[in-house]
């Protein structure tokens, strides 16, 4: 699939997508805002620094500490399982480009078969981290710790392959770990697809971190709130493009 | 070709083998591969003498050298053990006689589960566990007197002498020695004592790990006898440091050969005899000892003023000896300025293994262990953090406690605020002398935490609930507490009134105290003694006759003897109607008394016009004004009132920047003694009002409610929610996409 009718076919699933998490994240961001203005009602900040000021109203708030933790883990949470079950619709919906309707019927189709498979690379991450604690012990840290970020965004492109191909029917026993070896043993006839999806989730990586820094480095600006959702943009289009490229192949 | 740190090697390996200074310079570390990774110094030569010449660091009164120390020791590194005979000379230089002499055995803490140091803690000190079957203890085999009248000599008393009855106490980190005969004032004893040190694999500050051997707190130390409560001994418990008399140290080490050795003092000699080095160093007027041995150890050299600094790092912390050199350098510099000179001739910086972190972090005479890594190959990105902490604070702070503790030797376990405050807030003092006024200790992703900010959050949440002046056996065994108060809070209590009364006099007053007490064991009352004395007892802030003073009495009263604090709250501002004169007034007049009316405005006496002049007619001008919003008002008709309530206990007085809208700014100085008060501002529209503007109260953590705007029509942004928002959503964006499956 070329990279215009990616996105062409992905652009409603990109913006779609794109407009939750914005929209969920502003939540987030309003709620943890209105805990700490209920704190400061009346009140302002003066030249003292921004962790500061923070730290002197969260310190008497040990329940908005806890909120807000509880809110973080839930955007954890729900951007994962949001991954986890909306793939099964947008690899449909690149393959072939239909309503929004059935989008979500593919999404929920295609749900408990994406969310095993998401089992199965967990389990082949976890078996990858052997090598890398041996690298790590052995080179050092920082060694293994870069040996498993590439084992893990080469793991990307395999588990899109994987998801893929049960999508498209090819998979026949679609609940066991199956599609993820056979896509694994793929992958040596794959290379450019494979290089290009782990650089795109190296991306969509660098965006969502770089989301998290432009918040936290530029908080007194508003602007830097379009920034973010402009990051978040860019990395779900990383994200669709990164899984067209699985799509590309079959 | 040969890298920078071959050449090193190289040339340290040359200078080892040519030099005959380099016997004196620990050979041990120059044959190993450990100096890799440490940046190129040049070795210094060892002064001559332990003290620095008399016309740099001052006299050393001699009443104050009390005990001296002749001793041989031993380490097994394999059973990680010290023999040693300690040959001690104690002068009882007080009016009391005794007849018996306690000891501290501090090893012996770690003997069982039940001393009171491990009972205490169950096991475990600032996050560490004592290993299983790693049990530390120390041994008295027997304790002889060899001499009941002055000998010149401490090794003319080596003997076989008279075996003296001794005992341990209840908790068997003290010991008592019954003595031949009373020791009567001005007369001295010498006692020698035979003792095994089993070292405990690292752990509370001391220890062994591998083939890394810290000996701190290692040999049998007796009390001090005070001339007002006589002998004072504590038992070893988790927060309480140490307590000892100045002297002299001749200390004989005999280790394996391979051994780098560090110690307090100087190195005066050195052998190497069947695979074993010995060494001997010399110390003068220091109040304790401690060494330490380690073949991995590598070094890196300095030296200010004459006095030669050493440091032996573990290999992995290598990278780290210039910061470390740096940071030791400006501290230095720092508490010379302001407390006078350091008295020794060295100073040996240790930074152990990460394997024996818990060997970090101490000080001893001459000699302290620093910890954290300062350089980090994997550090996150300046622009995301910066700091001047890691490794670097617990190396000024280690280093602040030669002044505060090593040279003015206050009891650690009776008051521990009077080191670890004290030393704290000098700490915060020296990172503005190298770094100018309340510079950053940290910046996350370009945000500022000040050295002000810091020590409002070491003045952390715990520290409400603990007196300063207290006993460290007395504070929680978690830590938390001890750590918030003696260190945090007491710190803030020092700056707080350093900045109150002015820096000037309170920093004769700190020069003053370190002065007096140099090699003494003063205690807080001197301090705070001092203190009143220099800056006086009532510090006026304002002038005239009804003047806001500081009683600094009672501020030191609060701040070290009650869990009293300090939060000043602005409650409300208000603009309101001025009164003004409206209404029938009685006026005497010719002897005769009547009504009459005044119309708004305590000048006239006329109606407005179009106004009748008739009882019960308030007139024109006062139903307009019921009808005029206060908002729309002319600023003559209105007045500002400020609402401030002291909402912690602790009373003292509160700077009030109050700022108008059509009129200059006015500082205000409440007394802050009643709950609340009410500041009135006529004819005036309050736009802002700031309590401490100018952050004086470093002892005030909560300070968001410090700051509030005026009533105002337009809505003001209150700085920092819609700014944590922001944060928030670009964390949740981040988690949301992060697209780990």
């Amino acid at each position: 699939m070329k990279l215009s009718t990616a996105l062409r076919r992905g652009a409603w699933c990109i913006l779609g997508v794109a407009v939750v998490r914005m929209g969920l994240a502003a939540f987030a961001g309003k709620l943890g805002s209105a805990g700490v203005a209920v704190a400061m009602r009346g009140y302002t900040r003066g030249a003292e620094g921004f962790f500061p000021a923070l730290f002197s109203v969260l310190g008497e708030s040990p329940a908005a500490v806890a909120g807000i933790a509880t809110l973080l883990t839930t955007a954890l949470i729900l951007g994962t399982l949001a991954n986890v079950i909306t793939v099964g619709g947008v690899l449909a919906h690149l393959r072939a480009p239909g309503s929004i309707g059935a989008f979500v019927n593919h999404a929920i189709r295609w749900a408990p078969a994406m969310l095993t498979s998401a089992i199965w690379v967990s389990v082949l991450r976890l078996l990858l981290a052997i090598p890398c604690a041996l690298v790590g012990a052995g080179m050092g840290r920082s060694a293994g710790f870069l040996v498993g970020a590439a084992l893990w965004a080469l793991t990307m492109p395999i588990h899109d392959h994987a998801r893929a191909m049960i999508v498209d029917g090819r998979a026949t026993r679609r609940y066991g770990p199956r599609p993820l070896l056979a896509a694994l043993a793929q992958s040596r006839r794959r290379l450019l697809p494979l290089t290009l999806g782990a650089v795109a989730w190296i991306g969509t990586i660098a965006c969502s971190l770089g989301a998290a820094a432009v918040g936290l480095a530029f908080a007194d600006h508003a602007a830097s709130a379009w920034a973010i959702r402009g990051l978040g943009l860019f990395a779900v289009t990383l994200t669709v493009l990164r899984i067209s490229l699985a799509v590309d192949e079959d | 070709m040969v890298s920078d740190n071959a050449r090193e090697r190289i040339r340290l390996r040359r200078f080892s083998r040519s030099s005959v200074a380099a016997a004196l310079l620990h050979v041990g570390v120059l044959g190993c591969d450990a100096t890799v990774g440490v940046p190129p110094s040049s070795p210094v030569e060892e002064p001559t003498s332990a003290l620095r010449p008399e016309a740099t660091r001052g006299s050393v009164p001699a009443d104050a050298r009390v005990v001296d120390f002749l001793i041989d020791a031993r380490l097994d590194a394999d059973a990680h053990e010290i023999a040693g005979t300690v040959t001690m000379r104690w002068t009882n230089r007080t009016q009391r006689t005794v007849d018996f002499m306690p000891f501290h055995l501090y090893m012996n803490a770690f003997r069982a589960s039940d001393t009171r140091w491990m009972s205490a803690g169950r096991g475990s000190f600032r996050g560490d566990e004592l290993g299983e079957d790693a049990w530390g203890y120390i041994d008295i085999a027997e304790v002889r007197a060899m001499s009941t009248e002055g000998v010149g000599d401490l090794e003319g008393g080596r003997g076989p002498g008279t075996v003296l009855a001794w005992s341990e106490l209840e908790d068997p980190s003290l010991m008592s020695v019954t003595l031949p005969r009373p020791v009567g004032p001005g007369e001295d004893i010498t006692l020698e004592l035979d003792f095994t040190t089993k070292l405990p694999r690292v752990f509370a500050r001391t220890g062994y790990a591998d083939d890394f051997h810290f000996a701190g707190q290692w040999f049998p130390k007796p009390g001090v006898l005070s001339e007002e409560e006589g002998w004072q001994a504590h038992e070893f418990t988790a927060w309480s440091e140490f307590f000892a008399d100045f002297g002299d140290y001749e200390v004989h080490l005999d280790v394996p050969e391979e051994m780098v050795v560090g110690a307090t003092g100087i190195l005066t000699d050195t052998r190497v005899e069947d695979g074993r080095s010995h060494y001997t160093y010399q110390a003068e007027m220091v109040h304790d000892f401690a060494w330490v041995a380690d073949p991995d150890l590598v070094e890196h050299w300095g030296d200010y003023e004459g006095i030669r600094i050493r440091q032996l790092l573990a290999p992995e912390y290598a990278r780290d000896a210039e910061v470390h050199m740096d940071a030791q350098i400006w501290t230095l510099k720092s508490m010379e300025a302001r407390f006078g000179p350091y008295p020794w001739s060295t100073i040996t910086i240790v930074h152990p293994p990460a394997k024996a972190s818990g060997a970090g972090g101490m000080e001893y005479p001459t000699l302290y262990t620093t910890g954290g890594r300062a350089t980090r190959p994997g550090a996150p990105p300046t622009w995301l953090l910066e700091e001047r902490f890691t490794g670097i604070f617990v190396t000024v702070h280690e280093f602040g406690h030669q002044f505060f503790q090593g040279l003015v030797a206050s009891n650690e376990h009776d008051q521990p605020w009077l080191d670890e405050g004290v030393n704290t807030f000098a700490n915060y003092l020296a990172y503005e002398d190298a770094y100018g006024p309340n510079p950053w200790v940290a910046r996350i992703a370009g945000h500022p935490i000040t050295v002000r900010d810091f020590g409002r959050l070491s003045n952390a949440g715990p520290a409400d609930r603990e007196e300063v002046d207290k006993p460290a056996s007395e504070f929680g065994a978690s830590g938390r507490g001890y750590g918030a108060t003696a260190y945090g809070k007491a710190a803030a209590v020092l700056y707080t009134l350093r900045a109150v009364v002015g820096a000037g006099p309170f920093d004769r007053g700190m020069r003053r105290y370190v002065d007096e007490t140099r090699f003494r064991h003063p205690t807080g009352k001197k301090l705070e003694d001092i203190l009143v004395d220099e800056v006086g007892a009532r510090v006026p802030l304002t002038e005239g006759p009804d003047a806001v003073h500081f009683d600094v009495r009672a501020y030191l009263d609060q701040a070290l003897r009650s869990t009293r604090t300090v939060n000043f709250l602005v409650a409300s501002i208000k603009t309101q109607r001025k009164i003004k004169k409206d209404g029938f007034y009685r006026h005497e007049h010719d002897g005769q008394s009547t009504l009459h009316r005044h119309y708004g405005s305590a000048a006239s006496h006329d109606p407005p016009e179009g106004a009748e002049d008739g009882a019960g007619d308030s007139g024109e001008e006062g139903k307009s004004a019921k009808k005029t919003p206060v908002s729309k008002l002319p600023v003559e008709d209105v007045e500002s009132v400020v609402k401030i309530v002291r909402d912690g206990d602790f009373q003292l007085p509160v700077e009030v920047l109050v700022e108008f809208r059509d009129a200059d700014p006015e500082l205000v100085i409440w007394d802050g003694q009643a709950r609340v008060t009410e500041l009135v501002f006529a004819e005036r529209r309050v736009d802002r009002v700031t309590l401490d503007p100018a952050g004086k109260l470093l002892i005030e953590r909560i300070r968001h409610d410090n700051i509030r705007w005026g009533p105002r029509e337009e809505t003001r942004e209150d700085g920092l929610s819609a700014p944590w928002g922001r944060v928030i959503e670009g964390l949740a964006t981040a988690l949301l996409n992060g697209g780990l499956l």
